[in-house]
């Protein structure tokens, strides 16, 4: 095993000394290119979610819902020491683990929230190599994780808390190069994993909550020279620019903080949008284009090709980040999104535009009225709707129906898993509020309380049957589910998420519990699922923080309960 | 708490301070100092503002503006709640009681109650460690 004495250390200079001595090279590792990114092995994990349409679902076959009950611990890794994240006083939330375990014939590549990747053996978890991005000292990470990593030929690319992207070797794991894609002071940082196809690096940042213009940028993955940059909020003189009033353009959010999905076939990479700065939409009457949006744009140039967008004028801090999962079905290339806001969202994109198709709410949802049956625009309720001194209700709350935890698909029942919280709803009420760089640009405040029904279940996991769009089954949970989901071909859904900090295996035909066990940490990472010499491993990171552990905070204000969830930090890895 | 005075900021928060000593009891009338009826010493002021800055400035602004307005703020006036809200973070808010002394607490409180235009008076650290 590599990681020998330093891993014992518990200081951070310990940590930041012994980097550079631990680097064990990987000799036989294998390229990844197009090919492999657009068809992957059964065995591989390459992308956040497993392939380039988004269905986290694993084609491997040994763990069943007969055998599932037998899984075991195969290994299991602490991943820090960690860096100290900041010099700030308190951080603002708890460092979380959110990142897939990418799996590359047998080699793991992980991320940390104090921005380390380390390279692993996938069957033996033991240690190749570490990398550790340096953040600025007075930083202060509003959202201190990590999502991950994406592969491209023998690099990794990592987008990080002070909104760079960086470029590894995966063979040694040394820094190739950097590029800055804005100033953090000014309010940017990344959290998400970068999505490559054909060798363009693609990233964005969040930061609407700081009044940020979002963007997607292109970086050459040889070099890091930039290809272009595509802005979320057009100015006045592109299209959609006439949806902002005066220079509200300037300052209007729309961030990107989940990694995109691309449709091959069309060529397009799809994107969503955060929600648009300030909160309260009468601070910049329009639609304000393209916050809370899907945006299909072209990877050479980074033209909007097409776009969706799911509530005009956003109102209620529904981030709609999550890309539509893609799938053909019955002939009809499909974009579905069980959106932030509440409603399930079926698009056709055959023809690389999307179309609205059909849609439904998922959990209760008191805003819209309808969606329209051409468009799928929505019609608002007026007294959902907030304004600069007028305050509102509304459920859900700002939190959503989902919401960044990502779906899996299994394309051969048609059936998608998603994990969702309801019985909770907010209220706003919009104050004036100057803009200043790198400062909060609200424009209200943040509320969030349980309905009654929060005493029954406030979590779940649903399964939907996407040709009909009904329900098939659903489990509760009393706590919240912050848990993404991987899907299996063996007919096993997993999924951590709540705060009791289980892993558990369900029948995605019954809904049936098949297997859980109780972990060192609450779960709000994705599950993976990959094989080394014929094998099938289920991997998961332990790591609970950050809005998971706000929501919770939000909950036990509600109730009056005080719930301390486990932190964790661990990789594990199960096999049968 | 209308009225200036050297007890109302504990011992060691005074040793934080700057040219301090020797001040008359009952205050000065501090360069940069807010209007309104109570004069806070300009190195008092400027601890509390650059702590403010350090700590608060990415929420609520260096005008007090942002996140939860301070800037002509009424509750301001309660400066037990406003302690309090510092050392638990309610809501969204980062709570700072393991983070941050009394004195580094009360030179906060005692800054956003007297800056831009609000006129409320110091606190001390003593009242701080009262809420603890």
């Amino acid at each position: 095993m590599k990681r020998t004495s330093w891993l014992l250390a518990t200081s951070f200079v310990a940590l930041a000394a012994a980097l550079p001595v631990q680097a064990d090279n990987i000799a036989d590792y294998t390229p990844v290119t197009a090919e492999r990114l657009a068809a992957p092995e059964e065995g591989n994990w390459l992308l956040t979610r497993r392939t380039y349409d988004g269905q986290a679902h694993s084609p491997l076959t040994e763990i069943t819902t007969g055998n599932v009950a037998d899984l075991k611990v195969a290994w299991s890794l602490p991943t820090g020491p960690y860096a100290k994240l900041s010099d700030f006083a308190a951080l603002p939330a708890r460092p979380a683990h959110q990142a897939p375990a990418l799996v590359n014939n047998g080699v793991m590549f992980m991320t940390t929230p104090d921005q380390q990747i380390i390279a692993l053996d996938a069957a033996s978890g033991e240690e190749h190599w570490r990398f550790r991005h340096d953040l600025p000292s007075d930083i202060i990470p509003v959202h201190p994780t990590n999502r991950g990593v994406a592969l491209w030929e023998d690099k990794l690319f990592m987008a990080t808390l002070d909104a760079k992207v960086v470029a590894v070797s995966a063979v040694t794991g040394e820094k190739l190069w950097e590029a800055t894609m804005e100033n953090w002071e000014n309010g940017y940082y990344s959290t998400l994993a970068p999505l490559v196809v054909d060798g363009v690096v693609m990233a964005g940042t969040s930061g609407g909550e700081f009044g940020i213009r979002g963007f997607v940028q292109g970086f050459d993955a040889n070099t890091g020279e930039s290809l272009w940059k595509t802005y979320t909020i057009p100015s006045p003189k592109e299209p959609g620019g006439d949806t902002w009033p005066g220079d509200t353009w300037k300052t209007g959010g729309g961030s990107v903080w989940i990694t995109g999905n691309y449709d091959v076939k069309n060529g397009l990479a799809m994107w969503g949008v955060g929600n648009a700065a300030p909160w309260i939409g009468d601070m910049r009457p329009g639609d304000n284009l393209y916050t809370t949006s899907t945006i299909g744009l072209d990877p050479k140039t980074g033209e909007i090709k097409t776009h969706f967008q799911y509530h005009p004028n956003g109102n209620w801090d529904w981030d709609e980040v999550v890309p539509p999962t893609l799938m053909e079905l019955d002939g009809q290339d499909l974009a579905v999104r069980f959106a932030r806001n509440g409603w399930i969202y079926k698009l056709d994109r055959t023809d690389g535009h999307f179309s609205f198709v059909d849609g439904r709410p998922y959990v209760y949802q008191d805003v819209f009225t309808e969606l329209n049956s051409e468009t799928g625009r929505p019609s608002y309720r007026y007294e959902k709707v907030a304004g600069t001194g007028k305050r509102a209700s509304f459920c859900p709350s700002a939190w959503g129906g989902r919401d960044w935890p990502g779906d899996a698909y299994n394309p051969g029942t048609a059936t998608l898993f998603i994990s969702v919280n309801e019985n909770h709803c907010g209220s706003a009420e919009g104050a004036v509020v100057e803009y200043e760089p790198g400062v909060l640009y609200l424009g209200s405040g943040l509320e969030m309380y349980p309905t009654e029904d929060a005493k029954d279940h406030i979590g779940a996991l649903q399964a939907w049957d996407i040709r009909t769009l009904k329900k098939k089954w659903q489990v509760n949970f009393k706590m919240p589910n912050w848990g993404p989901v991987l899907s299996t071909e063996g007919g096993v859904v997993f999924v951590g998420g709540t705060g009791d900090a289980m892993f558990r295996a369900f029948d995605a035909e019954t809904g049936d519990m098949l297997w859980s066990r109780e972990m060192d940490g609450g779960i709000i990472a994705p599950p993976t699922s990959f094989e080394v010499d014929g094998k099938q491993y289920i991997a998961v990171t332990t790591g609970w923080g950050v809005d998971g552990d706000r929501f919770q905070g939000f909950i036990d204000a509600g109730m009056g309960t005080e719930t301390k969830i486990p932190q964790g930090g661990t990789i594990w890895v199960f096999a049968l | 708490m209308k009225t200036w005075s050297t007890a109302l900021i504990s011992a060691p928060a005074l040793a934080l301070s700057v040219g301090l000593a020797g001040l008359p009891r009952g205050g000065v009338a501090a360069e940069n100092a807010p209007s309104g009826d109570v004069a806070i010493p300009a190195e008092v002021h400027a601890q509390g503002e650059k702590l403010y800055k350090k700590n608060c400035r990415f929420c609520h602004g260096t005008k007090g503006t942002s996140g939860k307005r301070l800037s002509g703020n009424e509750k301001l006036v309660d400066a037990d709640y406003v302690a309090h809200v510092i050392l638990v973070g309610p809501g969204y808010m980062t709570p700072f009681a393991e983070h941050l002394s009394d004195e580094e607490i009360a030179l906060i409180v005692t800054y956003v109650r007297n800056a831009w235009g609000n006129a409320y008076g110091p606190v001390a650290a003593e009242d701080v460690a009262q809420l603890r």
